[in-house]
């Protein structure tokens, strides 16, 4: 055969396969979507934070210096090699003339502020104004709508008056992500009049630099104080990507999950493909075409379909993503830019291709099966896939190409190799408990029912088909529980109310003469509110039994954040009525003056810290070491006041230290703070429920992408099942057809099929819940760090949904010989 | 004549449930080219399994079959597929057209793979000249069966084979069918000068033919 005559050929059997193309392959498409997708996702976030991240930072280099701002020496040092400028940050509250107030994050930035990328503000020349005009503000969009501002409005921190002259739309440092980031920009001269030098103002200096000479370094006494943090643009990108890394992650386990289903599922269509055609393969065999011949063309048509599949999707998936990037991920503070790239739509081609050569390309092999003698005998031949030494080698090297592949392209190797294992696991039970059944069937002899009689016999007969539509249905029941499980725990912890017996407010920043006057507030306030008032220091850890604690904990250890900056530390004389000591023994008051320490006992398990080990504070500047007296359990959620170190009173009373609190009023919606902040301005508020909120705003967004992301993967897991169920309702019809012809009702035949299905359905459904459960705990529990509840609803409605569905293919799938119409069926062709 | 098939002490055995059936016991015969055999014997005499040895698509388990003087046990696969593209069309009992090929695709499909050039126009004389021109475009499934087995010896000729391998063409058809399908297929033979094997039972088919071999038992009966 010529090449035309060849193109010739595989054009028209494209053409006249059009609608088996579309059902074969819709599964796999929109698999490659979700994998496109998610893709583009992760390359533009992570090219956006890497072609940005000096931007993110504000220079080639910041150091942060804390609370104290660096010796003029060093600044008169730096500036010989560097362009600088020099930021302050703080949280304070704004009021408003009409009693409003709110916490926000202030930003005091000199003259050269921004050093890189760009501020937009409106009106525009607004930044330049606030540098030279005294008491003067930009406030944030958010702050603007929440306190009714307009420009010239008059605003408050402590008793400064400030005019709002400009409202920022973006600034380009947000290296640190103002998730919660209700912010305003004041100039140097208006924070010379504020008072803000207390830890509950978490105070800041920043200075941003720019290298004169690219080959500039910093000078070595800035690189060896230890009260100096350095960070370069690689850590901001590293920052943010952290940030992102799970929802990523979740998303390409999801991807890689759609893509396995689909591989299978495309298995089972093209083997029912193959099946239903074989006097059409038999007659191309008769006319002397080849088995090599026949396979070049179905190996061509399927590869080239994918490719084209991949291709669409692709393109299909950057119009998604710029939709998505303007309705959904504005909330992620990046603008992402969405663009055709080469090596992203190869990636996707690669998959499409290794999706092929594992699934596709061993079904396509079993035409050798199909014999010209059929046409001669007029009988079908039952077609398995009969895999041979070299066809698992290769299968198996595929598809370690793609898990390889896969687990490099991820932005967590480890992990998702664990997740592909799982799934081979979980492949492997369903294939073999398909050799199971055909083993106990076997043994089942001397039955009196005619329909577990003919039902075990289809069964046995099929068995090939039915092991891939358990493998199918198996796989896909268990993906659908496993999301099911993981959304409703995901649900149930954002809707999950704050706790009965949270505090309305932290207060923060309360000074040790200021403790009458705060507590006469707060009675005046609500006489019966409750308030509970500790002490607070803030000290860096700097050594954990005499060694520096990043030499022996990882960032990757749940834990780094104790380790990783100031920690805010308390004391107390007795152990905290909401924080259990579960090891140790609490200290004696008057016995103990030297160090002690209580630490959460979470953290001592992450660290692997134990009762007499010892931990080295630097406390304003003095290095102290102390020993861990006892354990505690600290629950964080409860949204009371939790440390996770406290100190033993006997020793800690002395240090120099200020005061937080938490307030739980009687009835918080008549509360006005108004007075108390005019009369203690440097103490700070955070508002319990608006920070709640907005966390669960946060996190919502991230939740309903992810959700959209599993329902499409629902879809294609039911589209799948479906597909399987109907290739042996299709295969079975010429013998319904002669058990119709020999008396059989439908109702007969029904129960057949109900018979046949529920020695399929039963068994999967147990052991998807058995499966579904133990991921989605190791998931929820691991990758979520949340509590893992079953919820009952789950498998009822996915079952449900899965049964209604089952139902409604056999009906199709069989409608054929219910609706009983022998002329058709008997008439060739 | 020349011989185009000689067949040599053919034996053909199954392996059923660890028993040894006997298919064809001991056969042996010439088809000399542009002949005419009729095939006749019983249901299970042997009459289908010596069409599929004799078009390669089966192996006998002793003895050989030449065509054209190639001994099919000694040429590969490959070959004998090739020899049954081009030389051997197989005419069967369910007409078998590609179902979603229109008759006059089904026709030109073996010259398409055969790189006879022009086959559109040679395929639309074929059909004409059944007296089916007026049905070149339907579908295998809007014929009748009679129609149907017409586009299947249409399909069969097509390629100008030297051989065609026809299993019981007719017996799916009614009176007037199987002697319209039966004469198209014995002129064609005269006309194209193929030589024709036809597996039947219709003993007035068989009169119309050079020469009758009758299996019986899977021998033939002499």
């Amino acid at each position: 055969m010529t090449l035309s005559k060849y193109f010739q050929f595989f054009i028209r059997e494209l053409n006249r396969n059009k609608s088996i193309i579309t059902r074969v392959f819709s599964a796999i498409f929109i698999s490659l979507l979700i994998f496109s997708s998610v893709t583009i996702l992760n390359n533009s976030i992570e090219n956006e934070i890497k072609n940005n991240s000096s931007i993110l930072l504000g220079g080639d280099i910041e150091l942060s210096t804390k609370n104290k701002a660096l010796d003029s020496n060093i600044l008169d040092e730096l500036k010989k090699g560097f362009f600088l400028t020099n930021i302050v940050e703080f949280s304070t509250i704004i009021r408003t003339n009409d009693k409003k107030s709110k916490t926000a994050r202030i930003k005091v930035v000199d003259s050269f502020y921004p050093l890189v990328g760009n501020a937009i503000i409106d009106p525009p020349d607004s930044l330049k104004k606030l540098k030279t005009e005294p008491n003067t503000i930009l406030v944030d969009e958010t702050t603007q709508n929440n306190l009714n501002l307009k420009l010239g409005d008059k605003v408050k921190i402590q008793n400064t008056s400030l005019e709002v002259i400009g409202v920022i739309k973006s600034l380009p440092d947000i290296g640190g992500f103002f998730l919660f980031g209700d912010q305003a920009l004041i100039n140097k001269s208006s924070f010379k009049s504020l008072r803000i030098n207390n830890l509950g103002s978490f105070f800041n200096f920043k200075y941003k630099l720019i290298k004169k000479d690219n080959n500039q370094d910093l000078p070595s006494k800035i690189k060896t104080n230890e009260n100096i943090e350095i960070k370069y643009p690689e850590d901001i990108s590293q920052n943010l990507k952290k940030i992102i890394e799970n929802f990523i992650y979740f998303l390409s386990v999801i991807s890689a999950s759609a893509i396995l289903i689909s591989g299978i599922g495309l298995k089972n269509s093209l083997f029912s493909f193959l099946s239903k055609n074989q006097f059409k393969i038999a007659i191309y065999k008769s006319l002397g075409l080849s088995s090599q011949t026949i396979k070049l063309l179905y190996n061509s048509q399927t590869l080239v379909i994918l490719l084209f599949c991949s291709f669409f999707s692709y393109i299909l998936s950057l119009f998604i993503i710029s939709l998505l990037d303007h309705y959904f991920l504005s909330f992620l503070n990046i603008q992402l830019e969405t663009k055709f790239r080469l090596y992203e739509c190869l990636i996707v081609q690669f998959f499409s291709i290794l999706v092929f050569f594992i699934f596709s390309k061993p079904v396509l092999d079993s035409i050798d099966q199909i014999k010209v003698s059929v046409l001669f005998r007029n009988s079908n031949t039952n077609l398995n896939v009969n895999y041979t030494r070299k066809s698992i080698i290769e299968i198996s090297t595929f598809l370690l190409i793609f898990i390889f592949s896969f687990c490099i392209l991820s932005v967590k190797p480890q992990q998702t190799a664990i997740f592909f294992f799982f799934f081979i696991v979980v492949c492997l039970f369903y294939f073999y408990l398909s050799k199971i059944y055909i083993r106990i069937l076997d043994k089942i002899k001397n039955i009196q029912n005619l329909f577990i009689t003919i039902g075990i016999k289809n069964f046995k007969a099929y068995r090939s088909l039915n092991s891939i539509i358990i493998m199918t249905m198996g796989m896909g029941i268990t993906v659908l529980f496993f999301l099911g499980f993981l959304s409703s725990n995901i649900n149930k912890e954002l809707n999950t109310s704050i706790p009965k017996n949270a505090p309305h407010y932290f207060f923060l920043g309360i000074q040790q003469n200021e403790l009458n006057l705060f507590s006469e507030q707060i009675r005046e306030i609500d006489i019966q509110a409750k308030k509970i008032i500790v002490p607070i220091i803030s000290a860096r850890i700097e050594a954990i039994n005499n060694i520096k604690p990043k030499e022996i904990v990882d960032e990757e250890n749940k834990s780094f954040w104790f380790i990783n900056g100031e920690r805010r530390i308390s004391w107390s004389i007795t152990p905290p009525s909401n924080n259990p000591i579960v090891e140790g023994i609490w200290w004696d008051i008057d016995k103990e003056k030297k160090l002690k320490i209580s630490l959460d006992y979470k953290v001592a398990e992450d660290l692997k810290l134990n009762i007499g080990d010892s931990i080295t504070f630097n406390i304003y500047g003095n290095s102290v070491s102390g020993i861990i007296t006892n354990l505690r359990k600290v629950n964080y959620k409860d949204l009371n006041i939790n440390f996770a170190i406290l100190f033993n009173p006997g020793y800690a009373s002395n240090i120099p230290h200020e005061f937080m609190s938490t307030v739980r009023f009687k009835n918080n919606k008549l509360v006005n703070l108004t007075k108390l902040i005019t009369k203690l301005p440097t103490v700070t508020y955070v508002n319990v429920s608006e920070y709640v909120n907005k966390t669960k705003n946060f996190l919502n967004k991230l939740f309903i992408i992810s959700i959209l992301v599993s329902c499409l993967v629902i879809i294609i897991g039911l589209i799948v099942i479906s597909n399987a169920i109907s290739v042996i309702g299709h295969l079975k019809v010429y013998q319904n057809l002669v058990l119709r012809i020999l008396g059989f009702e439908s109702s007969n035949i029904f129960r057949l099929i109900i018979f046949e299905s529920l020695i399929l359905f039963v068994p999967i459904i147990i052991s998807s819940l058995i499966f579904s459960a133990i991921f989605s705990y190791f998931f929820i529990t691991n990758f979520f760090n949340l509590s893992w509840y079953f919820s009952l609803q789950v498998p009822l409605i996915i079952s449900s949904l899965f049964l209604i569905v089952l139902m409604m293919t056999l009906l199709i799938s069989n409608r054929k010989y219910i609706n009983f119409n022998a002329y058709s069926m008997l008439r060739n062709g | 004549m020349k011989n185009l098939y000689k067949l040599n002490n053919i034996n053909l055995n199954y392996q059923l449930n660890g028993n040894d059936i006997k298919v064809l016991k001991n056969i042996n015969f010439e088809i000399k080219k542009n002949e005419r055999v009729a095939i006749i014997g019983e249901s299970g005499s042997g009459k289908t399994s010596l069409l599929m040895l004799m078009s390669g698509l089966e192996e006998p388990t002793t003895g050989s079959i030449l065509f054209n003087n190639e001994d099919f046990s000694k040429i590969s696969e490959k070959k004998k597929t090739e020899i049954r593209k081009k030389k051997i069309g197989l005419v069967f009992q369910q007409f078998y057209l590609i179902p979603n090929y229109t008759a006059l695709e089904n026709v030109m499909f073996p010259m398409q793979i055969n790189n006879i050039n022009d086959e559109k126009n040679k395929a639309n004389l074929i059909l004409s000249d059944i007296g089916l021109g007026h049905r070149k475009n339907n579908l295998p499934s809007e014929l009748s069966g009679g129609e149907q087995q017409r586009v299947a010896i249409a399909r069969a000729i097509s390629f100008n084979p030297e051989i065609i391998l026809a299993d019981e063409p007719t017996g799916n058809l009614d009176k007037k069918n199987t002697e319209l399908v039966s004469n198209l297929l014995l002129d064609y033979s005269y006309k194209k000068k193929f030589s024709l094997i036809l597996v039947t039972h219709n003993m007035k088919l068989t009169k119309k033919c050079d020469r009758v071999i009758e299996l019986l038992d899977g021998h033939i009966k002499v």
